[in-house]
């Protein structure tokens, strides 16, 4: 279950604009495994993105009781290194877009 | 019985017996050896620019061996062309800094005279990777799923061919709780 995100309602539609599709953000999910120690998970957030223990704890604890969540959110270059960065850590972690 | 790990003044410590060194390099060697067997599709060598980047020049195939599936999951959960696209970018180098860690920490134990290991917080953050990883592999092949229940673990079949991997399972969950306990104490 990722982060809701909200869409403008478009109520008119103008000939003359271009379909400009929105600039997407990506984002990073960490998923749910029957193996990783809770105190890991939360200790791992905070080591690869910097965040204090209670928003770690936090996001360890939607990890666990969602099966996923998303733990970060950027360019698609960023999400990859973060990815990256996770995986080294052993969390079984994704990329994609976010409204997906 | 170990004794767990400890900080000390002189950094992180811990005491193993003999068997438990001989447990940890064969584990580690074993996973040494999953993950250099696969890899990159092209040897390494004939591309100069992939030995120099890690980044293989050919599709790089979903590992085979459910623990290093475990270790280098897909990187996109629905998208199979971008995960293969990350995995070729990406395998050389999460295989390479994991064999690098798990170097390290077979360096630390053959420097640790009589099972004693002495190491700084910087090996011990190694370490805990590494015993993380131990119990990927060793929680994978014994299929640990989430409502594992510990006091089951006497009461397994000695014939089940899990039951060694979870008594393994079991010992490093410890080692790594005490671990983490020691890094944010």
């Amino acid at each position: 279950m990722s982060t809701p995100t909200l869409t403008p309602e478009r109520t008119q539609k103008s000939d003359v604009e271009p379909d400009i599709e929105p600039d997407v953000p990506w984002v990073t999910i960490v998923w749910n495994d029957p193996i990783n120690l809770m105190d890991y998970v939360t200790y791992v957030f905070q080591q690869v993105f910097g965040y204090s223990k209670q928003k770690a704890t936090k996001l360890m604890l939607d990890v666990h009781r969602k099966g996923r969540a998303v733990v970060s959110s950027g360019g698609r270059e960023e999400m990859e290194r973060d990815v990256i960065r996770l995986q080294e850590y052993g969390l079984w972690a994704t990329f994609q877009k976010d409204n997906q | 019985m170990a004794q767990g790990f400890s900080m000390t003044r002189k950094g992180v410590e811990a005491t193993f017996e003999r068997g438990e060194v001989v447990l940890l390099r064969e584990l580690i060697s074993d996973l040494v050896g999953r993950l250099d067997a696969g890899g990159a599709a092209t040897p390494v060598g004939t591309d100069p620019l992939e030995a120099m980047t890690g980044i293989s020049s050919a599709p790089v195939e979903a590992p085979v061996d459910p623990i290093v599936a475990r270790l280098l999951p897909d990187a996109h959960a629905t998208d199979k062309e971008v995960a293969d696209e990350f995995r070729r970018l990406a395998d050389g180098d999460l295989r390479a800094s994991r064999v690098a860690a798990y170097s390290a920490v077979l360096e630390d134990l053959a420097a640790a005279p009589d099972g004693h290991v002495k190491i700084n917080r910087e090996e011990a953050e190694v370490w805990l990777r590494v015993i993380n990883d131990l119990r990927l592999a060793t929680g994978t092949v014994a299929d640990v799923t989430e409502d594992l229940d510990y006091t089951d673990l006497d009461s397994l079949d000695p014939d089940d061919p899990r039951a060694a991997f979870l008594h393994l399972y079991d010992w490093l969950t410890w080692l790594q709780s005490r671990l983490l306990g020691v890094l944010t104490g």
